[in-house]
């Protein structure tokens, strides 16, 4: 009879996979036990009747029934979610440093008090009367051995045999001076800082809430200016758009850009997907826009929303404006090689470029279209490197250094839920 | 994964029906021929290679290329059977309770049998699937996917989603499982042959 290690390795031999040292064993094992090689045949035989099965070909039906089904369903593009620190986390962080502190400060004035006090009135005793022991305090050594240090009067006769000694007593009388034991202010006694007191607050905790608005609330001065305060505090801002369509959503904002003199560039994999109405989520770049110039923008994007006639053609849902964070980074630098984190080129760029700017400028006879760019997210796989791109190339051209008060900011139109 | 699979699967990214049209050309028989072992009836593995199909082109854009093009597809086609095989089950299981009796047939072993093929092959094919189907579907597909496929015991793994040792495991309980069950046929043939001798003589 074989075991259960025997058929393993036995069924192991006939998959082909065994080690070199299982090898071996199997070798041994099929020398020694007819069972072995009897059991390891037969499965050698059923695995040549498995192979030798004709191939069925799948029925000419199926290629045309896939190809049919395809058309009415498209490829669902996965949803970049970037993974952000909970917003909580700062004010957690302060509060369990509050907790902290505060039980620390509870247990180091609760434990030292009490001898501290009776130390205090002691002091304040007549010399004679200097002989009171006062009670320590459990598990405070120095003070107990500051007591130590202070001998019990010694026992006479005379004295009656009470259990409180005399000088407790006397402890306890009115003090032989006047008036009751002087307030001190003790800082270490002070759990809270009081108004106007030297001891410092703890440090406020800012936190950047997003800012979260529909399209329509841009027409409200009070969202724009939110916006821009928000714009020029963050050194990168990313807004996420929910839209029912995307790709019109996507083409809306291409279109209201222009009223603010950014030229998007429709990459051509983004272009391709936008003309075929592929569902994507989309990833627009600009960093020529100044806070009031990207506030124009969702204006004239919240205005030709205003100005669809039903509806049912509106697109645009909720919108969030937020600091952008390490994953924007990142899909920044993956999709278009952009640097998010890079400062204004002002004080470097050199002298010769700048009249080249202001020379094209005045050619021009009117400000040149800034750039942005549209991408659409694709997996890595099949994603053009940004340093291939055509598109993304030229748009690293149009770009140059970025200008003073100009911001970087990441729009992504994402389906609406 | 070679670069002819890359370019179809990119073409598909961006819209072209034709080139995914080419990849279920290119693998449409291999899987059918798998899917035939490891669904009951030719019908459900019909109805499992074009919902593998059709899931694999909708999470085209997941596919990261670490795996072959076709394990990835088995493994979608692995899961489309056994979740065919529960509803299966289910809807069994709802019919039963309502009448008292099971509505699903009893399983054909004819099926998957290719017409012109001689008397003895065709009986001795039939068989042979007839046992394979009184395994698992965990333990079919492991079977299928080794001795019929020719995978290796890691692109197994990935292509069903458990570790290599599961593998190794499942296709040991399978091999002496399907031995088994071949063993006791044969035993039952020389049974109905001796009886058939028995009242000849």
């Amino acid at each position: 009879m074989l075991g259960e290690y025997e058929t393993q390795l036995i069924a192991g031999a006939v998959d082909g996979e065994l080690s070199a040292e299982e090898s071996r064993a199997a070798s041994a094992l099929l020398a020694r036990s007819p069972a072995a090689a009897e059991l390891h045949a037969a499965l050698l035989r059923d695995r040549e009747r498995l192979k030798s099965i004709p191939r069925t070909p799948a029925p000419a039906s199926l290629a045309a029934a896939i190809a049919e089904a395809i058309a009415e369903r498209p490829i669902i593009v996965p949803q970049v979610r970037p993974a952000r620190r909970p917003r909580w986390v700062p004010a957690a962080l302060a509060a369990s440093a509050l907790v902290a502190v505060a039980s620390g400060t509870y247990w180091y004035v609760a434990d030292s008090a009490a001898p501290r006090l009776a130390k205090r009135q002691l002091q304040q005793l007549p010399k004679d009367d200097s002989q009171f022991v006062p009670p320590a305090a459990p598990g405070r050594a120095s003070d107990s051995a500051g007591a130590a240090a202070i001998e019990p009067a010694p026992k006479t006769d005379t004295e009656p045999k009470n259990d409180i000694p005399a000088t407790a007593v006397a402890a306890n009388d009115p003090p032989t001076k006047s008036g009751p034991p002087e307030p001190t202010i003790d800082p270490d006694r002070i759990l809270a800082a009081p108004v106007g007191s030297d001891v410092k607050a703890f440090d406020r905790v800012d936190l950047k809430l997003p800012l979260l608005a529909t399209i329509a609330d841009f027409s409200r001065e009070d969202t724009q200016a939110t916006l821009k305060a928000n714009l020029a505090r963050d050194p990168a801002t990313r807004i996420d758009v929910f839209a029912k369509d995307t790709g019109k959503a996507a083409e809306a904002l291409v279109a209201s850009a222009r009223k603010v003199n950014l030229n998007i560039q429709i990459e051509t994999v983004a272009g391709e997907r936008l003309k075929r109405r592929m569902p994507s989520a989309w990833w627009i770049y600009t960093e020529s826009l100044t806070p009031d110039e990207v506030a124009k923008w969702l204006v004239e994007t919240a205005a030709a929303e205003a100005a669809l006639a039903s509806s049912s053609e509106k697109t645009f849902g909720a919108i969030h404006a937020m600091p952008a964070g390490a994953p924007d980074q990142k899909d920044s630098i993956s999709l278009a090689g952009v640097d998010l984190a890079k400062k204004p080129g002002a004080a470097s760029a050199h002298i010769a470029s700048k009249t080249i700017d202001q020379v094209a400028g005045s050619l021009l006879k009117g400000e040149a279209p800034k750039p942005g760019i549209l991408l659409t997210y694709l997996p890595p796989l099949v994603r053009v490197p940004p340093q291939l791109s055509k598109d993304v190339k030229q748009f690293h051209e149009a770009r140059g250094d970025r200008k003073p008060g100009t911001v970087p900011l990441v729009i992504v139109v994402r389906p609406a839920q | 994964m070679n670069t002819d699979e890359r370019r179809l699967i990119a073409e598909s990214l961006k819209g072209r029906t034709e080139a995914f049209g080419e990849l279920v050309l290119r693998y449409q028989d291999r899987l059918y021929h798998a899917a035939l072992r490891i669904a009951d009836t030719p019908e459900d593995a019909y109805d499992v290679v074009q919902d593998a199909f059709l899931n694999a082109y909708q999470s085209l854009a997941s596919f990261k290329g670490d795996a072959e093009f076709f394990t990835w597809l088995y493994r979608i086609a692995f899961n489309a059977a056994i979740s065919q095989k529960r509803k299966k089950k289910a809807t069994a299981s709802l019919d039963a309770g309502r009448n008292g009796k099971p509505i699903a047939e009893p399983a054909d072993d004819s099926h998957g049998i290719v017409p012109g093929e001689t008397m003895e092959q065709g009986e001795e094919e039939a068989k042979l699937h007839a046992a394979i189907r009184k395994l698992s579907t965990e333990h079919r597909a492991v079977l299928v996917m080794k001795d019929i496929d020719g995978l290796k015991y890691e692109e197994i793994a990935e292509a069903t989603g458990v570790p290599i040792g599961t593998v190794r495991s499942r296709l040991h309980r399978a091999r002496i499982d399907l031995r088994n069950l071949l063993e006791a046929d044969e035993a039952a043939d020389d049974r109905s042959w001796d009886s058939a001798d028995a009242v000849h003589t």
